[in-house]
């Protein structure tokens, strides 16, 4: 088969000294920036971008470093977020359910290993994915219109309301709080500004990473501050390699299914890593989550997003490198990029320059791989982390917030309000309101209305548009079916109901 | 174990290094008001690579980004702090002149800053799918006029910005209502691009640069370039607007302000400086890989051309109740 | 049950949140309406939904929903206290001094030592200062003292 010459001829590529070296640096460099909240990969990229034109790399070992710092921030996030409870990204907070729940009970060497063995399964597969369907899902792609895309998040929701559990009006406040904050801001769609009190900063709509901060961060120093028990880590077992991947095994499954629904949902140009990551985490409980342990600690709960995550990451390549359409804020410094090295991404990608297209293929390959080599033996020391008596630990976490909140924007009004959702946040989990529906709220609410009135305004106010498609109508009936489906099988099996999502507050109980 | 970690430790502790190394000189300012990975950013990043190139400077350009507001944070930022600050340029484009003439950056305007140079632009382009029925801007006025509700137009940017305004603006010549061209925003060019594609817009509006790709790949056709003369490269094939008798144009413009407080002599400086960049051979080559035509306006050349911009923009801006 | 529980709490501010929204959003009109939802008909709709579950939240409140006891609550009270002065120091006085004294005054409040509160604020404060400005070039304000 060519695709797999050209895919070898690519590896040849990759293995190269140099390009080793390349990998390793970018994967170290990622994963350090990563571990700070807020930064992200999109900043480190940048940053990086104009040593790669200094140094005159071949566009290829460029973009085997980048390759790299793109998994390895994304790897850097899930350790501060499973040890910390501080996801930098919506991905992350999905994540940050059980990963930080494992923690909180002794068990973050091995949800850190889980986190880096599951991104690995998820990098791996999804690079199958992109090698064997990549054409085929680029047609699939232009034909998710704005219809599909509400739909898709309608589906999203349901999964969401399908698990509601032991007090579903606090579920209900949670979500509908993060779908009102989700309209703070400019509306395109009127150019209007919504909910601003006149100040500029709040155009731009919430800062996800300001809300998340302060909802998980901040509210868990105040947390820790009650006394008692809160935030005493249990000291920390730290077994061998071996043994760690011996345990992960066992979730060898989730993490394939996980990554299956991730590398799907990061084709979608604008869904992402957090829709994939979610779907992945809920879809996963409904089919292994018999004694309800997921949001209380389950390594599953952790390998299931982390594999979409990283799948979703490879899937978000396809539309840049066929349809030259950067589908996140990651993959259009990507474009940016490849623009700089003379290579236009786009339908003629894959025959003028294949060796780009599939050296990618073979360095995100390697990417992964590079992480997993240096991550896990290094799980021991980042949870040592976890040693720091109190008194140094969560001050430590406060300031790290407040760096993250302030550096991007150098705005006060970010820290006023992280401070804020800081106090909302701890008062809403004392009262046992769970947190991630707010997230998604946050996330999922802005795309949401966009597509709905997206889908309005192309059909000129006819709301059959939404159920016009025979893709739109499957994603709808999967949505009934993923929200009524509990629900009945709750009532067969009772005390079955899967119900850790809603519980869980940031894996805080 | 621990020789990872000594490992670890060292090689992030040469990278650090390396990058305060990189950055130890740093002088010079270029805001982009936008994250990186846009046009804003790029504009910055591309002279800073061509002062430093032709060592223009005594130190290196330092490129930083300040998103928000659509540019806005960066403009109250030095209006408010750095009034006086001559070792700073912030980039910009007529989605900057477009937001100060709809009045969208509160109620600072294009007096409050100095309007230093333009060093190159792109140019607006109507596009439709590869087997549409329209070829040209004939074909498409008159479907509009029979129909107007039949040809849904999408773009990259909101109700009243960029790509909204070139249909309007092609709409106002065409002597057809502004209100009845249905336009529909998507999160950028790509988005709508994809969109076009997909069958569910039926006018792509936006940049040339933004359909190379589609275009070479023959999956999109151009209905008219809107530039004031033919350009070259791969939309060499395609006439503009003016060839075809509307008179409309859309210079997206890639350019600086910088603080409304620097002494004359300082301006001066930047003014020269960009005169030098853009007469030079790295920027020619920077500008090509990028796909940025020439385009250069100097010192008050350029500042009574934003002005003019701005008058003009607010007027249609009033004119089609976008602002009262 | 008490009838001043924290879910009660709570549920009367989210509820004045929706309805403060939802009379806000009433107000929003536009010129150019391309949809026949417009900008206020998912505001509305959010809003409707919050109102929704915090009135059933206040009329029905869980029983183990209870304020934090008095001492936690004062140390709460003086961390976000601190949160407020460092937001407004930290323009004036720095980056690293007003961090250096706010993680070593939360630091006390966590219950370290006087010195090793000091150290461990002095050590964050710079460690941080590395890694964002000078490694991330990221603009942190160096203050009146430093700059």
């Amino acid at each position: 088969m060519e695709a797999i010459q050209h895919l070898a001829s690519g590896f040849a590529v990759a293995l190269q000294p140099l390009n080793v070296i390349l990998a390793f640096v970018g994967v170290l460099v990622g994963t350090t920036v990563g571990m700070l909240p807020g930064i992200g990969p999109i900043n480190a990229i940048a940053v990086l971008i104009p040593i790669a034109f200094a140094l005159r790399l071949p566009p290829e070992s460029a973009l085997i470093m980048l390759a790299g710092i793109y998994y390895g921030s994304q790897y850097g996030n899930s350790i501060s977020t499973i040890l910390l409870n501080v996801p930098g990204t919506a991905s992350a907070v999905t994540t940050a359910l059980d990963g930080y729940a494992m923690t909180q009970s002794g068990r973050a060497a091995s949800a850190l290993a889980v986190s880096a063995i599951a991104s690995f399964v998820g990098g791996t597969l999804s690079i199958f994915g992109l090698v064997l369907f990549a054409p085929l899902l680029a047609k699939w792609a232009i034909r998710f219109g704005p219809a599909e895309y509400f739909a898709l998040m309608v589906f999203a929701f349901a999964a969401l309301a399908g698990l509601a559990g032991a007090n579903r009006a606090k579920a209900l406040v949670a979500t509908s709080l993060g779908l009102l904050l989700a309209t703070v801001g400019f509306d395109p769609n009127s150019g209007l500004a919504r909910f601003t009190f006149g100040e500029m900063k709040l155009l731009d709509g919430m800062d996800f990473v300001v809300v998340t901060i302060g909802l998980f961060a901040v509210s868990e120093v105040f947390r820790v501050l009650e006394g008692g028990e809160a935030g005493r880590l249990a000291a920390a077992a730290i077994g061998s390699v071996m043994a760690r991947v011996r345990e992960a095994v066992a979730a060898a499954w989730t993490m394939v299914r996980g990554s299956v629904v991730g590398f799907l949902v990061g084709v979608l140009p604008g869904a992402g890593g957090t829709v994939a990551s979610f779907m992945a985490y809920a879809t996963e409980q409904r089919l292994v989550d018999r004694r309800g342990t997921f949001g209380s600690g389950d390594m599953r709960g952790v390998a299931a997003p982390e594999a979409a995550n990283n799948a979703a990451a490879t899937g978000a390549m396809i539309p840049l490198l066929t349809l030259g359409i950067p589908g996140s804020g990651t993959t259009a410094v990507l474009l940016g990029a490849l623009l700089g090295m003379n290579v236009t991404p786009g339908p003629l990608l894959l025959e003028q320059r294949p060796e780009v297209f599939w050296g990618l293929a073979a360095s995100m390959y390697l990417g992964n791989a590079m992480l997993l080599v240096l991550n896990l033996p290094l799980v021991g020391v980042f949870v040592r982390v976890l040693e720091l008596p109190r008194w140094a630990l969560f001050p430590g976490v406060a300031a790290l917030s407040f760096v993250a909140v302030y550096a991007v924007n150098q705005s006060v009004l970010d820290l006023w309000l992280m401070t804020g959702f800081g106090v909302v946040g701890y008062l809403m989990r004392r009262a046992g309101f769970p947190l991630a529906p707010l997230i998604l709220g946050l996330v999922l609410g802005p795309l949401m209305e966009k597509n709905v009135r997206r889908a309005l305004a192309l059909s000129g106010g006819d709301w059959g548009v939404l159920f016009s498609s025979p893709l739109a109508i499957a994603l709808w009936i999967l949505a009934a079916a993923t929200a009524v489906l509990p629900w009945l099988v709750s009532r067969r099996g009772a005390g079955r109901g899967a119900l850790s999502l809603l519980r869980a507050e940031g894996g805080s109980q | 174990m621990n020789l990872w970690y000594r490992g670890w430790l060292l090689l992030f502790l040469a990278v650090a290094l390396a990058g305060c190394q990189a950055r130890r000189q740093r002088s010079f300012e270029c805001i982009a008001p936008a994250n990186p990975g846009g046009g804003w950013d790029l504009t910055c990043r591309l002279i800073a690579q061509a002062a430093g190139e032709l060592r223009l400077l005594p130190a290196t350009l330092r490129v930083t980004n300040l998103p928000g507001a659509g540019g806005g944070m960066a403009f109250a930022h030095t209006v408010s702090v750095r009034n006086r600050d001559s070792s700073l340029i912030v980039a910009a484009s007529p989605a900057t002149t477009l937001r100060l003439a709809q009045g969208q950056y509160g109620d600072l305007e294009a007096g409050d800053v100095r309007w230093l140079a333009a060093v190159g632009a792109e140019y607006g382009v109507l596009a439709v799918a590869a087997g549409a029925p329209w070829r040209s801007l004939d074909d498409l006025v008159s479907a509009w006029r029979s129909n107007p509700g039949r040809i849904v137009v999408g773009g990259g940017s909101a109700v009243g910005g960029q790509d909204h305004m070139k249909v309007l603006l092609l709409a106002d010549r065409a002597g057809i209502d502004p209100r009845s061209i249905r336009y529909v925003p998507f999160d950028g060019g790509g988005e709508a691009l994809t969109a076009l594609l997909g069958g569910f817009i039926q006018v792509f509006s936006g940049e040339a640069s933004e359909i190379e790709a589609q275009l070479e790949a023959g999956n999109v056709a151009v209905v008219a370039v809107l530039a004031p003369e033919r350009l070259g490269g791969k939309l060499a094939g395609f006439p503009t607007a003016k060839e075809q008798g509307y008179d409309l144009s859309w210079i997206t413009w890639r350019g600086f302000y910088v603080p409304r407080g620097i002494s004359d002599s300082a301006y001066r400086r930047w003014v020269d400086l960009m005169r030098r960049v853009v007469q030079s051979e790295p920027w020619r080559e920077a500008r090509n890989r990028y796909g940025i035509e020439p385009f250069a306006l100097l010192g008050s050349d350029f500042e009574r051309f934003v002005r003019a911009e701005v008058e003009t923009l607010r007027g249609i801006s009033l004119e089609l109740g976008l602002i009262r | 049950m008490k009838l001043a529980s924290l879910d009660r709490v709570l549920g009367v501010a989210f509820f004045a949140v929706a309805a403060g929204a939802a009379l806000q959003a009433r107000k929003f009109s536009v010129a150019f309406l391309i949809d026949p939802l417009g900008p206020k008909g998912f505001p509305l709709l959010a809003a409707t939904l919050l109102a929704a579950g915090s009135l059933f939240v206040v009329l029905r409140p869980d029983r183990r929903s209870e304020f934090p006891e008095r001492a936690a609550a004062g140390r709460i009270a003086a961390a976000v206290a601190s949160f407020v002065i460092y937001a407004l120091s930290v323009a004036p006085l720095g980056f690293f001094l007003s961090t250096a004294l706010e993680v070593a005054f939360l630091a006390r409040l966590f219950g370290g030592g006087v010195k090793a509160s000091l150290a461990s604020g002095a050590l964050t404060a710079a460690g941080l200062w590395i890694l964002f400005a000078l490694v991330l070039g990221l603009p942190l304000p160096a203050g009146m003292i430093f700059g």
